[in-house]
């Protein structure tokens, strides 16, 4: 796949492709970040859990924030395959590689684990985003992948684009009423300085943060109070209540990964030589990584097709919701404690296959896949037991 | 938290860090440029997401899930819990005559006739951490109550002076959850909201409330001569939901990204593990935000410090009769007796303890009681509960503990015959009424049936999913001889007195309770819940049916009219230093100052002259942002 070959500058549907995917990008780096969340034993690890919660609704944040975008000029948010790349889906299987963003890395499913932490930190790293080359088959990192895009928007999203949107694509945006709390707040996006400022909001708060936080102190980049008293550090753009502002994603990983906290001086960029963060990597059921229905039979197997079902179900709401009937969101949040439930029911099982080890989710798509509802068969089969 | 040396001069000292000394703090605090002290007698425990957790943790550890549950008793600021309650009998003690009724065993200390049957929580946040959320307003004719109906008092003014308060409580302290659509209150009309909204939309109703609206809704009923219109009317709630435009969602305190919305634990009390519903911890954080202990007060900025394990015991006046600074006993470990002791210094001086410790401080004190009023009139919202099982499954248990009333009954022309009493339909089956889901479960295995297996598994599924209740709230209106006081026989491990309460129940109240159960009985037909027939044995769990049942040992049982009730205290403590437009009959003028010291002002629900039948939190909170601005005009004249 070469994302690359369809330039977003350079045409009107290349841009939508890349937001098609960009879509798919903030979805694919859900899962791994659930699989830890989820695995972590009920009132163990609270740093952890927060730090990943509050990542994931911001990626949640972002997929709807790149749905609103491509809605405004005219694009139609779907799972589908995009036309002329090969028939590659912007939903992943897992373990994924994504193929169009080289500093990625390898994602897997695997329980809150070191392993898991040094993929969320190599994740959440501030890179310097180079624009790619000629000849170049992959943008070299998710700042790149979206400075082409808002390229493209001042390329090719003209007033002309955006106005026949709002014909054609009434309806379709998600609204802050639908979708708030997630250190940030959807942008509805009528036109090009919307859309960029909906763009923006993706990058500042998200991996393609500036790589200049790594050489600030913690004190500056962090500092809550400091905040509250005027000072204003520099902060990755989210608004919360009473000036505070969060962490970065990557220092809070860094800080669980070495399970030390920084000092107020330290430069980001070091490595963390504060008090001692007390993290329980025992305090994590043991799924099994990367796991597949496919490898089980019988019982085994139907709970995890089962919970493949919800997140199927779930992600199909997602695209329904970005497709005139941004209500339906409501029901994809209402989804998400389905997935939880289900998730953690899998790895709360020992695997027929290795008794060290637990079932988990193994968050396979299926297209074909029922809208959600507790009233689906899988749903009642998963839950009976 | 750091402590106050001995000599510093606040501005405003609050006693009490829970939502009324929050508010009355945040008010002085966002005019800038004050200095202001608030004094907490309990732990900070909650204030961090951890040791919130630790809370919760609590909570899911005891088998007893009574609303003190999570937050374990402090012996040096000892907080009232109903599982020291029982039945008041003749108990000699070396200090009461023989015959007389005297129950020492929790943190009050009670003469009965009737025991005080609730609690409240010592500790950052105070009893916030375990309210319900409800934030209903008071109707219009509850603030002439004398006037109109002859009973209790009438308040120094009117619905209308108090309204912009409410939405200022609405909005800026709680964040109340509603729409003013599904508001039905009797004797209100349209200016009573005017063009107004809440902040965020409400909270959906519950499946038991959209069966219950369907059986209720439009039917009249006829309770001792006065006929109704029923109607559910979805509550108002300090919970959070969608936000309305321009409203931010206040999540939990030291981690904002949880409790944005309510997610349906169904334990709201005791404690909501993801804080969707509010507590005075987030606007005590937002004041250490905002206004840092450590900061030089700017015009735009002022310097709030919270001293927890300060507990007040003593306000010292001067020659003038004016309040010259408060004497705390300081703590380290709640389990030793040993403090410091230390006394602080301000312009203004704000009791912000709740109803029953303000009482206390100030008789303690041997101040502003020229009326003679400090301690008494000591009110509560008794309730009596009516539950059963419906024909159809309601599945309780999901969503919030309440998200309905039935409001008609909260004013009307009987209220010169029995007290008004508001109806909140429950939505946890029968955990209050009967400690389920775990007591109907134990009765099956245990009971008649014995049941176990697959048998078990179908009746739980039968039985639990139908099951409902109702409690009937009654309007207790001010009396003297309800009081709380003190006794230098009864004090506490660091030496301060213990509260010694006296209560009973007039008839005007328990005739509330007899016409409430007829109004529980006319719904319940129209539910189709009729009552057991004397061939069905409640052990088995027969459906449908009432189960309601009302024992002489219960602790809170009373009689009236020849029939028993069991009664429960809602929590709702009021009364205990009143406002009135008399320096004669009340303790606080309506500027909830002191009448005796023009330095002293006193907020809580205390304060209220009477407290009609809604929820009092949103009513004090609302007198409490008022109380701040008096405190900031005060300052300002002073200056």
């Amino acid at each position: 796949m070469n994302l690359l070959q369809a330039d977003p500058s350079q045409s009107i549907e290349g841009l939508r492709l890349h937001l098609q995917y960009a879509i798919g990008l903030e979805l694919t780096t859900i899962p791994p970040y659930l699989c830890a969340l989820y695995s972590i034993v009920e009132g163990e690890n609270s740093e952890a859990v927060e730090a990943i919660q509050s990542v994931v609704l911001e990626e949640m944040l972002h997929m709807s924030l790149a749905a609103n975008v491509l809605n405004a000029i005219g694009g139609v948010p779907s799972p589908d395959p995009g036309p002329g790349l090969g028939g590659i889906s912007p939903i992943p299987v897992y373990p994924t590689k994504v193929p169009f963003i080289e500093r990625i890395p390898e994602l897997h499913l695997l329980p809150f684990s070191p392993e898991a932490v040094d993929t969320f930190v190599a994740i959440e790293q501030p890179l310097e985003p180079h624009p790619p080359t000629a000849g170049q088959e992959q943008y070299d990192s998710i700042g790149a992948f979206y400075q082409a895009i808002e390229r493209g928007l001042q390329e090719v999203g003209t007033e002309e684009v955006f106005a026949a949107a709002r014909v054609s694509r009434a309806g379709c945006q998600v609204s802050p009423h639908l979708y708030y709390g997630g250190g940030g707040s959807v942008i509805e996006v009528d036109n090009l300085a919307d859309a960029l400022r909906a763009l923006d909001q993706i990058v500042r708060q998200g991996e393609g943060v500036s790589p200049e936080i790594l050489t600030q102190t913690v004190i500056k980049h962090v500092a809550p109070v400091l905040g509250a008293l005027g000072n204003r550090p520099v902060e990755d753009g989210d608004e919360l209540p009473y000036g505070w502002r969060p962490y970065s994603h990557y220092a809070r990983f860094t800080e669980i990964r070495e399970g030390r906290h920084y000092r107020p001086t330290q430069q980001v960029e070091e490595t963390p030589a504060g008090d001692v963060l007390p993290v329980e990597w025992d305090a994590a059921l043991p799924m099994t990584p990367d796991p597949k229905a496919e490898h089980y039979d019988g019982a085994y197997r139907a709970a995890m097709t089962a919970f493949d079902q919800t997140y199927s179900a779930l992600v199909n709401t997602l695209y329904h919701s970005f497709n005139r009937h941004p209500e339906a969101l409501e029901a994809a949040v209402l989804a998400m404690y389905d997935l939880k439930y289900q998730a953690i029911a899998l790895m709360q099982t020992p695997s027929p296959l290795d008794p060290r080890l637990t079932l988990g989710p193994g968050f396979q798509y299926l297209r074909s896949a029922p809208p959600l509802s507790r009233n689906t068969r899988a749903w009642r089969e998963a839950t009976a037991r | 938290m750091t402590t106050a040396a001995e000599d510093d001069l606040y501005d405003v000292i609050v006693v009490g860090a829970g939502i009324a000394g929050a508010t009355v703090a945040k008010v002085i605090a966002g005019a800038g440029n004050r200095r202001i002290l608030m004094l907490e007698a309990g732990r900070a425990t909650g204030m961090s997401a951890d040791k919130y957790q630790s809370h919760v943790e609590a909570f899911q550890a005891t088998l007893v899930k009574v609303p003190n549950a999570p937050y374990p008793n402090n012996p040096n600021a000892p907080q009232a819990d109903v599982l020291s309650l029982r039945q008041l009998v003749a108990q000699p003690t070396p200090h009461q005559p023989p015959g007389s009724m005297i129950g020492t065993e929790g943190a009050l200390v009670q003469t009965g006739p009737l025991p005080f049957a609730s609690d409240y929580v010592r500790a950052l946040g105070g009893t916030t951490l375990h309210w319900l959320g409800t934030s209903l307003r008071m109707l219009p004719n509850d603030f002439k109550l004398q006037t109109l109906y002859g009973q209790g008092v009438d308040w120094p003014f009117g619905y209308d002076a108090l309204k912009p308060y409410y939405e200022r409580a609405e909005y800026e302290i709680i964040g109340v959850a509603g729409n003013v659509a599904d508001q039905y209150y009797p004797g209100i009309d349209d200016s009573y909201f005017g063009d107004y909204e809440y902040p965020m939309e409400r909270i959906p109703p519950s499946y038991l409330d959209q069966v219950l609206s369907q059986k209720l809704d439009g039917q009249r009923i006829t309770v001792q001569d006065h006929e109704y219109t029923l109607k559910l009317s979805n509550t108002p709630a300090g919970r959070n939901s969608r936000p309305r435009p321009g409203y931010q969602v206040v999540g939990a305190v030291g981690n904002p990204l949880q409790g944005q919305r309510c997610e349906g634990n169904t334990n709201c009390i005791p404690i909501c593990p993801v804080q969707a519903k509010y507590n005075a911890l987030k606007t005590l954080y937002e004041l250490m935000m905002l206004h840092p202990a450590d900061g030089e007060p700017t015009p735009s900025r002022s310097s709030v410090r919270i001293v927890t394990q300060a507990v007040a015991s003593q306000l010292t006046l001067d020659e003038h009769g004016r309040i010259s600074g408060v004497t705390y006993k300081l703590y380290d470990d709640e389990n030793s007796p040993a403090y410091e002791t230390r006394t602080a210094r301000a312009k203004v001086y704000v009791l912000a303890a709740h109803a029953i410790e303000n009482a206390k401080l100030l008789l303690a004190s041997g101040v502003a009681n020229s009326s003679g009023m400090v301690g008494r009139n000591l009110m509560d919202h008794p309730l009596i509960l009516t539950w059963g099982l419906m024909p159809e499954k309601v599945w309780g248990f999901r969503g919030p503990l309440s998200t309905s009333g039935i409001e008609p009954f909260r004013d009307g022309a009987f209220r010169d015959r029995h007290c008004a009493f508001r109806i909140e339909v429950g939505n946890e089956g029968w955990s209050f009424a009967a400690g389920a889901p775990y007591s109907t479960v134990a009765g099956m295995v245990y009971g008649k049936e014995k049941l176990f297996g697959r048998r078990l598994r179908a009746k739980v599924g039968e039985v639990i999913p139908r099951q409902f209740r109702l409690a009937l709230e009654m309007e207790q209106i001010p009396q003297p001889s309800n009081y709380v006081t003190i006794d230098p026989s009864y004090r506490d491990a660091l030496g301060n007195f213990r509260p010694v309460i006296r209560y009973d129940l007039p008839d005007y109240v328990r005739a509330g309770m007899a016409a409430a159960r007829e109004a529980s009985d006319r719904m319940f037909a129209l539910l189709g819940v009729p009552k057991l027939s004397p061939d069905q044995d409640p052990d088995t769990f027969p459906f449908p049916g009432e189960y309601t049942a009302y024992h002489p040992t219960d602790v809170g049982y009373l009689t009236y009219g020849g029939h028993g009730y069991t009664f429960f205290g809602a929590g709702h403590v009021a009364g205990t230093h009143v406002m009135g437009s008399s320096p004669a009959t009340s303790v606080v003028d309506p500027r909830q100052r002191s009448w005796d010291h023009d330095n002293l002002y006193m907020v809580g629900c205390g304060n209220l002259p009477t407290v009609g039948t809604s929820n009092p939190t949103l009513t004090m909170t609302a007198l409490a942002i008022w109380a701040g601005e008096n405190v900031l005009e005060d300052l300002r004249g002073r200056s």
